[in-house]
């Protein structure tokens, strides 16, 4: 239904008066002029920009190498200069990160040019650590809109844990300092990244960016457990001394209790804390543990999220309860397919997991249902 | 004079245009100024010789045509060189059935790393001679 038609429907109701109505229409018949005018506008200047880009693609062997550098670099130092020029204008909010993303994403462009020209020989992944961490500072003291705060947060879940443990494994064979790292990443960067997101100036500040920064320790937390038990009950390789996966628990343990104890810290974001630590602990287990089972990887894989799940109930976040009950309820029905998988050639086994699924679906919505009430 | 709060926020905005500004100005004296050297390049497997834009290969040091520097232990093994696209897969072609064409690269070094900065084929400019071979086999096609 049409927004005329809903108002209508509302004055006719007695939900709104005819003034509020009139009111309502007028405001949107302003808000569509505005949004024609700023569509042309940006269509507009999308088309330049998109002619002028197939303009230099097509001449670009015939660019000579200092023109392309010196063209690039001086947008990039013009677009600088527009965000510090707006970064204390508040009517320049969307100038600013607009002008912000397209710094960040040419820094990567004039990386690769860089590349080309002098015929460096090397790999893309090189490319994209030295833009992260030379555009990274910038970021984080510029943006203030979600859009980049979280485009940066995906590139650095995706990025960073690889970076540190691909770097550590290629540099060295000891099995000792892999596993540390692994177990090292696993705890330290979700808390760490954590305490930068609940620094008061930078959530003063920064508010956007430090919510997601906290957000994505969570996650990141979430992700290493997880991971953990899909991958180490697996592949294993014990050259290795119990002392590490030893030391990383006794270290998450440690620091678990090292934050509940400081009464600067809020009961709520204490839970956070547990939660991470509690993650970090969980990826030491198929290393003190050595089992390789597909059902070891099960227990570990659903008791963190129950307990996961726990935590958030006593938070109160009755969603984040829904969706750990639904991680393990999906679960249980692969852990059923692992062990069971043999079955489904016969109609028998598909009776048989179709009344698993409907078993644990009721059986997830009951206790979802169940904790709901306690969670609201 | 500007507070040190301020000084940390224009440093991390300029940051990447000094740092890269910068790398390029080294690069660039690098490159007219490190001495340079001629190695005959090899594909090292016709399947992968031309990976997107780049021409992939070997540097074969121990060819009599190569100058291998003395005192150099980690010699790099492999590099890439960036051709426009509609060159690359002639290239390939051409390196491929290179019957006696000796492609050579002039580079510099650093550590591992080499940078190429020209592409010869026969003593030529490797666009010269990727002209005349274009042109025998469009004339042998005929």
């Amino acid at each position: 239904m049409s927004i005329n038609g809903k108002l209508k429907k509302w004055t006719e109701a007695g939900l709104i008066t005819a003034s509020q109505r009139d009111a309502i229409q007028n405001h949107e018949r302003e808000f569509a002029g505005n949004r024609l005018k700023l569509g042309m506008a940006s269509a507009g200047i999308f088309s330049i920009l998109l002619g002028l880009s197939l303009v230099v693609a097509a001449n670009w062997q015939e660019i000579p190498n200092s023109l392309k550098f010196y063209s690039h670099l001086g947008i990039n130092a013009l677009l600088a200069w527009c965000i510090w020029k707006w970064r204390d204008d508040s009517t320049k909010l969307l100038h600013r990160e607009g002008a912000l993303f397209f710094l960040w994403g040419l820094t990567l462009t004039l990386i690769a040019l860089i590349g080309q020209i002098f015929q460096l020989s090397g790999e893309a992944y090189e490319a994209i650590r030295l833009w992260f961490w030379l555009t990274t500072p910038m970021i984080l003291l510029y943006a203030k809109g979600t859009y980049i705060s979280r485009l940066w947060a995906i590139v650095f879940v995706i990025y960073v844990p690889y970076d540190l443990i691909s770097t550590v494994w290629d540099s060295t064979a000891d099995w000792n300092i892999r596993k540390a790292t692994l177990m090292g990443t696993a705890l330290l960067l979700p808390l760490g990244v954590w305490t930068l997101g609940s620094w008061p100036y930078f959530a003063a500040t920064r508010e956007a960016i430090a919510n997601t920064l906290r957000r994505l320790s969570v996650v990141m937390a979430l992700g290493f457990a997880s991971f953990s038990s899909l991958e180490f009950y697996h592949s294993f390789v014990f050259e290795y001394s119990a002392l590490v996966p030893i030391s990383f628990a006794g270290l998450a343990i440690g620091l678990r209790y090292y934050f509940n104890l400081r009464p600067d810290i809020q009961s709520n974001d204490k839970r956070t804390i547990d939660l991470i630590c509690l993650a970090g602990l969980f990826v030491t287990v198929p290393f003190l543990t050595l089992a390789e089972s597909d059902l070891w990887a099960m227990l570990h894989f659903i008791s963190f999220w129950a307990l996961a799940g726990a935590l958030w109930q006593e938070q109160g976040h009755a969603r984040a309860v829904s969706f750990a009950i639904t991680v393990i309820s999906i679960r249980l029905f692969i852990g059923f397919l692992e062990i069971f998988g043999g079955l489904m050639l016969s109609g028998f086994g598909f009776i048989a997991i179709g009344l698993v699924m409907i078993g644990i679906g009721l059986a997830a919505r009951r206790v979802q249902k169940h904790l709901r009430g306690g969670a609201a | 004079m500007m507070d040190r709060h301020k000084f940390l926020h224009l440093a991390a905005l300029l940051l990447p245009v000094l740092f890269l500004a910068g790398w390029s100005g080294a690069l660039s004296w690098r490159y007219y100024n490190s001495p340079t050297y001629d190695v005959v390049m090899a594909g090292y497997d016709p399947r992968d010789i031309v990976y997107g834009k780049y021409i992939m290969f070997r540097y074969d040091w121990d060819h009599p045509e190569s100058q291998k520097p003395e005192g150099i232990k980690n010699l790099p093994v492999s590099g890439r060189f960036y051709v426009p696209e509609h060159a690359a897969y002639d290239l390939q072609e051409m390196m491929r059935n290179s019957s006696g064409h000796i492609f050579k690269a002039t580079i510099t070094l650093s550590g591992r790393d080499s940078h190429i900065k020209k592409v010869t084929i026969d003593t030529r400019p490797w666009q010269e001679a990727l002209a005349a071979w274009r042109e025998t086999q469009h004339n042998q096609a005929q």
